[in-house]
C-alpha cells in the first residue's frame, strides 16, 4: 500500500504542480465560455453596412409600412438601445412622434402591437443583423423574368444585397367555407408565399427579420379588409393575446401539514445549469485522462517504466497512478466548483446551486476518471509516439462526447428514451446522468441507482482490461499492436508480449 | 537466501508467444560475488534479469531471489540499474531519488542520497532538473537511483555506456565499495574487458541456453590456448610449412597459427628455429572476448 501511495503522490504533483495545470485551469473555462461570447464578439469586430433590398409589392398596400417598420429598425440599431429594440424588432411598432403617414387606427394598433409580445422570432431578430437595410421600390407592372435577371446581376454585382416578391394574391379574400372548418385541410392557412431572393444563406438574419415583419404585416392587411378599424385593434390584440405556461413543481405535503408546490427550476437553470455541469464533468475527464496519456508514454518512452515494474508490481503501478490521478481530478472539482460557488454568490443564484447533485456528481466523476484515465494508460502502454496513440484516441473521444451531441435533447426532455439509454451506458453515464439531474427534472431513483452500478461494473471491467494491456504493452518496443493483438491482451492473464526492443537483432 | 545464493533459477523457461526466449536455465550466483551476465544481443539476458527482478513470471522452473522463490514486483532488497536510463526529465535531482528510494520502502533517505551525491561529485546538481543533465550525469543518477535503498543485490545493465575514462573509473570503485559491503552484483554487459576486470564468475547466455557459467579460471581452463602468435627475424627464410597449424593468418607483423593440441607448439618452433631467429613466439590464451566471439559465431553458423 506504501508504494501505491508514494506513486500516486507523485503522480499527484507531475499532474497537479505544474504551471501547464494552473494554465488549463484558468484556460478550460474561458475557451468553454469563450466559445459562446466569441460570436456576439466577432460582431462587433464587423462593420455595420447599408444592405439594400429591392420590394416588389403586386399588392401596392405593403410598401410603405414595410418602409416605415425597417427605418424605424435602423434608427434604434444607430442609437443601439437593446430595450427599445424589442419594440422597434416589430414592423410598424412606433410611437407617434416617429411617423408622419399613419391613421388613428394604426396608431392604435401599434400600441397595442407594443403592448404585445405578438412575433418573438421578430422580437428575438430585431437587432440580432448589425446591418442597416435600405428598400426600394420596384414598380409591380409588368415585372417580369428578364427584371428578375436584371436585378440579380444587381445582386450579383454588390449593388442590391436582396429582392423580394409580394405576389398580389397574398391579400386576397380567402373565405373559409363551413366544409373547410368542419375538416381542416393542412394547408387551409397557407398563403401564397413571398419570394426572396438573395445571394445569402436561407437563415440570414435580413431574410428571418424580412419574414417576420412582412407577415405581420400581411395579417393586420387582410383583417382590416373584413374588420371594422374600430374594433380591428380590439381583435388583433384578442388574437395577439398569449398566456404564459408557467412551470411548477409537484405538490409536498411539508412538515407543518400544509400542501405546497416544490419549488420548479427557471429557464436558467433548466438550460444553463445542465449545460454547465456536463461542461465541468467534460473538463474534469479531459484534465484527467490526458496527462495520464502523457505520462504513461514518458514512462514508456524513456524506458522509466522499466525502473519502476524493477520497484512496484504492474497492478500497484497503475492503482497508484489512477489514485493520483483521481485526486488531481478531485483538486480540478474543487477549485472549479469553488470558484463557481463564489461567482453564483457573487450573482445572486446562490440558490440555484444544486448541492443535491454533488454527492452523485463526484461519484460518477471518479468512476469516469477511473474508466477514461485507465483506458489512455492502455492506449499509451500500447504505442511508443503520440501520434500513434491520436489514431486510437479517436473512437474514444467520440465515445467521450456523445453526450455532449445530443445534450440539448436530453435538456428538453430528461426523460426520454433517448436520455435514459445514453444515461444507462457506462462511458456515457456520468456525463449523461448528471445533466439529466442537473435540469431539474425527477429521475427515477432506480434509474440513478442502475446506472452507478453499470458504470461501476464498466468500470471495473474498464480497469481490468486496461490493466492487461498495460501490462503487456509498456515494455514493448516498436510497431504498435493492432487491435486484435490488444484483445487477446485482455483475455490473457500471462506477460506473452515479446518485449521487442531495438538492440534485439543479433 | 538458499545456503549461500543469493539467486538461484532452476530449469527456468520464459516463451513469448511462439519464440522461446529462455529454455531450462540453471543458474546459481552466490551471496557477495560480481556475477558477470554476456551475451549476444537478444540471446535472453534481458529476459532473465526481468526474471530475477520479477517483471516477468516464468513459465516453468523457479526463480529464487534472497531466499523468496515468489512474488510480483521485485523485492525492496534488490537494485536495478537499466540499459536505457529511466529518468523523469522534469524532477529534480533529489527528489527523484527520494522517489526511487521510497518506492523501495527506504523512508529516511536523504543522508544516503547525499552520501552518493557527494561520493560521486554530484552534489551541485541536488536541486536540477533530470532534463539539464549531461548523459554521464544522468548516468551516475541512474547509478545512485539503484543504490540509494541499500540493496542487498545490485543488477546492473551496462552500467558505463556513455561515461568518460574518469568518471567510469569512479563508477568501478562505488562498485566495488558496494561490492565491499557484502552485496551481491549482477553485472550485465557487452564488455568483455571490463568483466573480465570486474567479475568473478561469468555466466554466458547464448539463444536462451547457458553456454558459460564459471569463474573466469574456470572457463579459460574450458577453452585451452591453441593460438601461436610469431615473428621471425628479418633475415630469417620464409615461414616454413606448419602442417600442425590448422589455420594460419598474417595480422601486421606477426602470423597467427591456430593449433589443435597446444603441446604441437613445441613441434612449430622447432620448424621455425630451423628456418632463422625467431624474435616472437607466443601461446596465446583465449580471452574472455575471443571465448565470446567463438561461441556466437559457432551459434550463428547454420
Amino acid at each position: 500500500m506504501n508504494k501505491i501511495l508514494t506513486i500516486a503522490w507523485r503522480e499527484y504533483q507531475a499532474m497537479v504542480a505544474t504551471r501547464a495545470f494552473m494554465i488549463a485551469l484558468l484556460l478550460m473555462p474561458v475557451l468553454m465560455l469563450g466559445g459562446a461570447w466569441l460570436p456576439a464578439l466577432l460582431r462587433g469586430l464587423e462593420t455595420p453596412e447599408v444592405r439594400k433590398i429591392a420590394v416588389v409589392d403586386s399588392t401596392e398596400l405593403l410598401f410603405s409600412r414595410f418602409h416605415d417598420a425597417m427605418k424605424q429598425r435602423n434608427q434604434q440599431l444607430q442609437k443601439k438601445q437593446p430595450t427599445e429594440a424589442e419594440d422597434t424588432a416589430r414592423p410598424d411598432t412606433t410611437n407617434s412622434s416617429k411617423t408622419t403617414r399613419r391613421s388613428d387606427s394604426d396608431a392604435l394598433m401599434s400600441t397595442v402591437r407594443s403592448q404585445q409580445k405578438t412575433d418573438p422570432r421578430a422580437e428575438e431578430l430585431g437587432l440580432q443583423d448589425i446591418h442597416l437595410y435600405e428598400l426600394e421600390e420596384i414598380p409591380a407592372e409588368d415585372f417580369n423574368d428578364e427584371q428578375r435577371l436584371a436585378l440579380s446581376e444587381r445582386i450579383r454585382r454588390g449593388e442590391l444585397y436582396a429582392f423580394i416578391e409580394v405576389p398580389a394574391d397574398v391579400l386576397e379574400p380567402r373565405p373559409f367555407s363551413p366544409k373547410d372548418l368542419k375538416n381542416p385541410a393542412p394547408d387551409l392557412v397557407r398563403l401564397p408565399a413571398v419570394k426572396w431572393v438573395a445571394e445569402d444563406a436561407a437563415l440570414s438574419d435580413a431574410r428571418r427579420w424580412s419574414e417576420a415583419a412582412m407577415n405581420q404585416l400581411i395579417r393586420s392587411q387582410r383583417l382590416s379588409s373584413s374588420v371594422s378599424p374600430i374594433v380591428l385593434p380590439t381583435v388583433l390584440l384578442e388574437l395577439e393575446r398569449r398566456s404564459q405556461m408557467e412551470g411548477g413543481g409537484l405538490y409536498v405535503r411539508n412538515e407543518s401539514g400544509q400542501i405546497v408546490s416544490e419549488a420548479k427550476p427557471d429557464e436558467i437553470t433548466s438550460l444553463l445549469l445542465p449545460m454547465i455541469i456536463m461542461m465541468l464533468m467534460f473538463m474534469v475527464i479531459m484534465m484527467s485522462a490526458q496527462p495520464m496519456l502523457e505520462s504513461v508514454l514518458e514512462e514508456k518512452t524513456l524506458r522509466i517504466a522499466e525502473v519502476l515494474l524493477g520497484a512496484a508490481s504492474a497492478r500497484e503501478l497503475m492503482a497508484g497512478k489512477l489514485l493520483g490521478n483521481v485526486g488531481g481530478s478531485l483538486t480540478v472539482f474543487v477549485a472549479y466548483g469553488c470558484g463557481g460557488t463564489f461567482m453564483a454568490i457573487q450573482q445572486g443564484y446562490a440558490d440555484r446551486i444544486p448541492v443535491h447533485i454533488i454527492p452523485w456528481f463526484v461519484a460518477y466523476q471518479i468512476l469516469a476518471v477511473l474508466l477514461y484515465s485507465s483506458v489512455f494508460m492502455a492506449i499509451a502502454a500500447s504505442v511508443t509516439q503520440l501520434r500513434e496513440a491520436q489514431s486510437l484516441l479517436l473512437p474514444l473521444w467520440m465515445v467521450v462526447l456523445l453526450p455532449m451531441f445530443v445534450w440539448f435533447n436530453i435538456v428538453r426532455e430528461p426523460n426520454s428514451a433517448l436520455a435514459t439509454t445514453i444515461s444507462m451506458f457506462p462511458p456515457s453515464t456520468p456525463m449523461a446522468m448528471t445533466l439529466r439531474m442537473a435540469t431539474g427534472a425527477t429521475i427515477p431513483l432506480w434509474q440513478n441507482l442502475v446506472s452507478l452500478i453499470l458504470t461501476i461494473g464498466g468500470t471495473y471491467f474498464g480497469v481490468i482490461a486496461a490493466a492487461r494491456i498495460y501490462r503487456q504493452g509498456i515494455l514493448r518496443q516498436g510497431k504498435p499492436p493492432r487491435m486484435l493483438e490488444m484483445l487477446t491482451w485482455v483475455f490473457s492473464q500471462r506477460h506473452n508480449s515479446q518485449p521487442a526492443r531495438t538492440d534485439q537483432q543479433p | 537466501m538458499t545456503g549461500n545464493s543469493a539467486v538461484r533459477l532452476r530449469a527456468v523457461s520464459k516463451t513469448f508467444g511462439s519464440t522461446l526466449a529462455v529454455r531450462d536455465l540453471d543458474l546459481e550466483i552466490p551471496a557477495g560475488s560480481v556475477y558477470g551476465f554476456i551475451g549476444p544481443n537478444g540471446s535472453g539476458k534481458t529476459t532473465t534479469i526481468r526474471m530475477i527482478l520479477r517483471i516477468f513470471q516464468p513459465d516453468a522452473g523457479v526463480v529464487e531471489v534472497l531466499g523468496a522463490d515468489r512474488g510480483d514486483c521485485a523485492d525492496s532488497r534488490v537494485g536495478y540499474l537499466p540499459e536505457e536510463r529511466g529518468l523523469y526529465r522534469r524532477m529534480k535531482v533529489r527528489e527523484l531519488l527520494r522517489y526511487y528510494a521510497r518506492l523501495k520502502g527506504f523512508r529516511n533517505c536523504d543522508p544516503e542520497i547525499s552520501f552518493w551525491l557527494e561520493r560521486l561529485g554530484a552534489s551541485d546538481w541536488s536541486d536540477r532538473r533530470i532534463e539539464t543533465l549531461s548523459k554521464g550525469m544522468s548516468q551516475k543518477i541512474q547509478f545512485i537511483a539503484a543504490v540509494v535503498a541499500r540493496p542487498q543485490l545490485l543488477i546492473l545493465d551496462e552500467p558505463f555506456s556513455g561515461l568518460d575514462p574518469v568518471n567510469l573509473e569512479l563508477l568501478r570503485d562505488a562498485i566495488l565499495e558496494i561490492r565491499s559491503r557484502g552485496t551481491t552484483i549482477i553485472f550485465s554487459t557487452h564488455e568483455m574487458d571490463v568483466a573480465e576486470r570486474m567479475c568473478e564468475r561469468v555466466f554466458m547466455i547464448h539463444r536462451g541456453r547457458k553456454v558459460l557459467d564459471g569463474t573466469l579460471h574456470q572457463i579459460r581452463s574450458m577453452h585451452p590456448a591453441n593460438e601461436l602468435r610469431i615473428r621471425m627475424a628479418a633475415d630469417a627464410q620464409q615461414l616454413p610449412p606448419l602442417p600442425e597449424a590448422l589455420h594460419t593468418e598474417q595480422r601486421g607483423q606477426f602470423t597467427h597459427c591456430t593449433v589443435a593440441d597446444p603441446a604441437h607448439g613445441q613441434q612449430i618452433l622447432q620448424r621455425l628455429t630451423n628456418c632463422g631467429r625467431v624474435e616472437h613466439f607466443e601461446l596465446l590464451r583465449p580471452s574472455l572476448h575471443d571465448i565470446f566471439v567463438r561461441i556466437a559465431l559457432e551459434g550463428a553458423q547454420p
